[in-house]
């Protein structure tokens, strides 16, 4: 009698994990199905569901890396909360470096955050069929954004916007005035064309000064990489990278890679810096004095205010990358239409994911971004550059660089550099500069991998 | 002697009462069979839940291609095909087969510490405190960590240049040629403390007679290591092998994360993390499965050939 007991007991374990297991299935496939039905009503009516969003609190989540420091968005979104209560913003913080490969993973797994940070070129492109299309949703305000175009699905303003930036960037080079002083370098007058960059990093060194500040580990190549390019190449050719007609192994691209190896040879770098990260190793040796250039951004992390505020307003500079002359620094180079400019683009730029539920929310939460008042604060507060250069008023800002970025910013062109690359290409990018820097290869197996790279990522 | 089988379980040995005809019995012994099986139920529902359908799923996205993200669009055998031209990918098991050349180290060195301790050498009692500490820690910590010791700018080379060796105070982990050596050396200092705690468990279940044999005849402590405990303990040091040679495929990547990324290059480029790039990087979820198959089978039939070989020696 006990053992049919206990046999019916095992039988009714049994039975009941079965009835659990059916009801969990059932439960994910009607909370899909409906999920599904309120992803496409929502994507297709804006209005209608504005409202719904208005009326019922709904909660976005976010994913981003933070340039302009946590505490910014954390007073930005609780403003924004204040301002619409029935909607509520969670953020995901992620490192720069990795930000991808997590991104990467929501999109393998088809969920995650409303609202992603997305980056200009194919960086965007490749989210494409994950994001929702923004055409429509901001012509009130669109025509003064900066570097758009960029954001725009094969970079072609009459396909889908996927993405808009809450603020632009650009590459050029902060520099350290007392490593400068030390080296009996003018502070107030920093190299300008590329002899006088190399006469002034070989002043630096006899005085025991590293020159470029490189984290080659990870994305300081791209940085440095994005300014170099427009020594050489015109708009068209930074267009035609995207779509194979300009060609890492042909001039004017793979000049690009043999001045930087030239840059290599004569010492701008600090050792090492195939493997020295853009932060702490190659942020701290810049903030500390031990070199004096850096590599960076207008505005996002890294920018003028966090510079400002590590090592005092006064203790460092701004300076566009040195302008290159022909066969100078190597024979046979011909400076591009862009030399003397630097690359500038809409950043910080949001996606909306399809598989959000409260699509119309998350517009509401990129309009708020984008008015005037906060602009004004993401220049002030984040350190940001703002995304509408005409309407910003720069005397609001007291440091001395941003007017001098100002200027950089207004004659230059939206020229995304490296970011219209794919991941394969960023990625074979920074492994070939990093054996480059190590000694491991030279400038032509650098131009002929990346070039395979290329054709294997784009057959 | 007393027949275990007879007088422990005897209503689960069929045979002992088919030829006594008794068949309330012989019908139990059935009704414990499918009792046995529905108790095993559960345990073999989960395995095939959440251990045979990902493996099947994992298979069938190998067949698989993203090109357009969210859908899967199946290309049969191309990604297997695509595998063998992949340079990164072979250069990354090029890279595991260096991890042979520190494998000794690997076994020898916790192997040596576990056996001073069990004899209570001079200080056994601090290194039994402490050698598990290295172990405890968070692999990425560790990672993050000796990024930070072992920099071109970090406290052992500032260290080194103060007392004049600056020749010597390079990026460790930006030299291709050394690094990988240099990633293999921290994974040693955080691993090595579970391989002592192996080795101990194992050196436990010695007789100590046999030592205490030993030392009466004179025996040092390098002939008792290699005439009672290494022999003792085969199946423990197969066991330990295995562990390794399996991890260093599949147990590298918070190392490989925090450390290196990979580089210089591909210099220190792990099969484990090119799987985590090409899916999380390169959005092929695909291709990522099919390196993900070939690197179990990889392991399998290393594991198979490993666990061969022990077996063999421990019957010899």
């Amino acid at each position: 009698m006990k053992k049919i007991l206990y046999l019916m007991t095992v039988m009714a374990v049994i039975a009941a994990m079965v009835f659990v297991g059916v009801g969990c299935a059932a439960e994910t496939t009607e909370t899909t199905a409906a999920e599904t039905t309120a992803g496409e009503t929502t994507a297709g009516e804006t209005t209608a569901a504005e409202t719904t969003a208005a009326a019922e609190p709904v909660a976005l989540k976010m994913i981003h890396y933070a340039g302009g420091g946590q505490d910014f968005w954390n007073n930005l979104n609780a403003s924004f909360m204040e301002e619409f209560p029935n909607i509520t913003i969670e953020q995901e913080v992620v490192d720069p470096g990795t930000y991808h490969q997590k991104l990467g993973g929501y999109v393998s797994a088809g969920d995650g955050p409303d609202i992603a940070l997305m980056e200009a070129g194919l960086s965007t492109i490749k989210y494409k069929d994950v994001l929702i299309d923004l055409n429509g949703k901001f012509d009130d305000i669109i025509g003064s954004v900066v570097g758009l175009d960029v954001y725009y699905n094969d970079f072609d303003t009459s396909k889908e916007l996927l993405a808009m930036p809450s603020a632009s960037n650009g590459h050029m080079i902060y520099y350290n005035k007392i490593v400068f002083e030390e080296a009996g370098l003018d502070p107030e007058n920093p190299p300008k064309t590329w002899s006088e960059m190399d006469a002034a990093i070989q002043k630096i060194k006899a005085a025991g000064k590293e020159g470029i500040a490189l984290g080659g580990k990870e994305y300081g190549n791209f940085w440095l990489w994005s300014a170099m390019m427009n020594l050489t190449m015109s708009h068209e050719q930074h267009l035609g990278i995207f779509q194979g007609t300009t060609k890492w192994n042909e001039k004017p691209l793979s000049d690009v890679v043999y001045i930087f190896e030239d840059m290599y040879k004569k010492g701008w770098f600090i050792k090492d810096a195939a493997l020295t990260s853009v932060t702490p190793e190659a942020q701290d040796m810049f903030i500390n004095g031990d070199a004096a250039f850096f590599v960076s951004l207008l505005g996002d992390a890294f920018n003028w205010k966090v510079w400002g505020e590590a090592m005092g307003y006064e203790n460092f500079g701004v300076m566009k990358l040195p302008t290159v002359a022909a066969d100078d620094p190597i024979a046979g180079i011909v400076p591009g239409p862009l030399n003397g400019t630097i690359p500038v683009w809409g950043s910080y730029a949001w996606g909306i994911t399809k598989w959000s539920k409260n699509p119309d929310a998350a517009v509401t939460y990129l309009k708020y971004l984008l008015r005037k008042d906060v602009q004004e604060r993401f220049v002030l507060e984040g350190g940001f550059f703002p995304n509408s250069l005409s309407d910003f008023d720069i005397s609001k800002v007291e440091a001395p660089q941003f007017a001098t970025l100002v200027e950089y910013a207004i004659e230059s062109e939206a020229v995304p550099g490296l970011f219209y690359s794919s991941p394969e290409e960023w990625d074979a990018y920074i492994r070939n500069a990093q054996l480059l820097l190590s000694d491991q290869q030279d400038a032509k197996a650098f131009v002929d991998d990346m070039q395979s790279v290329w054709e294997a990522s784009h057959k | 002697m007393t027949d275990i089988r007879r007088s422990s379980h005897a209503g689960y040995s069929a045979p002992q009462y088919a030829g006594q005809n008794n068949n309330k019995r012989y019908k139990w012994y059935y009704l414990n069979r499918w009792e046995g099986l529905l108790l095993f139920l559960p345990a073999i529902i989960l395995v095939l839940v959440f251990k045979g359908w990902p493996l099947i799923q994992g298979f069938y996205l190998s067949l698989t291609t993203q090109e357009v993200v969210g859908q899967n669009i199946f290309v049969g055998i191309e990604n297997y095909r695509d595998i063998f031209k992949d340079k990164i990918f072979l250069n990354s098991l090029i890279n595991i087969l260096k991890s042979l050349m520190v494998l000794p180290i690997f076994i020898i060195s916790p192997l040596i510490l576990a056996f001073f301790i069990h004899q209570h050498i001079p200080g056994w009692k601090f290194f039994r405190a402490t050698f598990l500490f290295s172990y405890l820690m968070a692999p990425v910590m560790v990672g993050y960590m000796f990024s930070f010791l072992l920099g071109s700018y970090g406290p052992l080379n500032t260290l080194l240049k103060n007392i004049g060796l600056e020749s010597i105070a390079i990026n460790w982990f930006g030299n291709p040629k050394i690094s990988i050596f240099v990633v293999f050396g921290v994974i040693l200092w955080c691993w090595f403390g579970l391989g002592v705690l192996i080795y101990l468990a194992s050196m436990a279940t010695i007789e100590e007679d046999l030592y205490e044999c030993a030392k009466l005849d004179g025996a040092k402590n390098w002939q008792i290591l290699r005439h009672i405990t290494i022999p003792h303990i085969m199946p423990t040091i197969g066991y330990w092998t295995i562990l390794i040679m399996t991890s260093f495929f599949i147990g590298l990547f918070p190392f490989i994360y925090a450390l290196t990324g990979g580089g210089p290059g591909y210099a220190t480029m792990m099969p484990e993390y090119y799987i985590y790039v090409v899916a999380t990087q390169f959005l092929n979820a695909g291709y990522a499965s099919a390196l993900g198959v070939v690197l179990f089978f990889v392991i399998l039939v290393l594991s198979l050939i490993q666990i061969k070989l022990m077996y063999t020696n421990e019957t010899s």
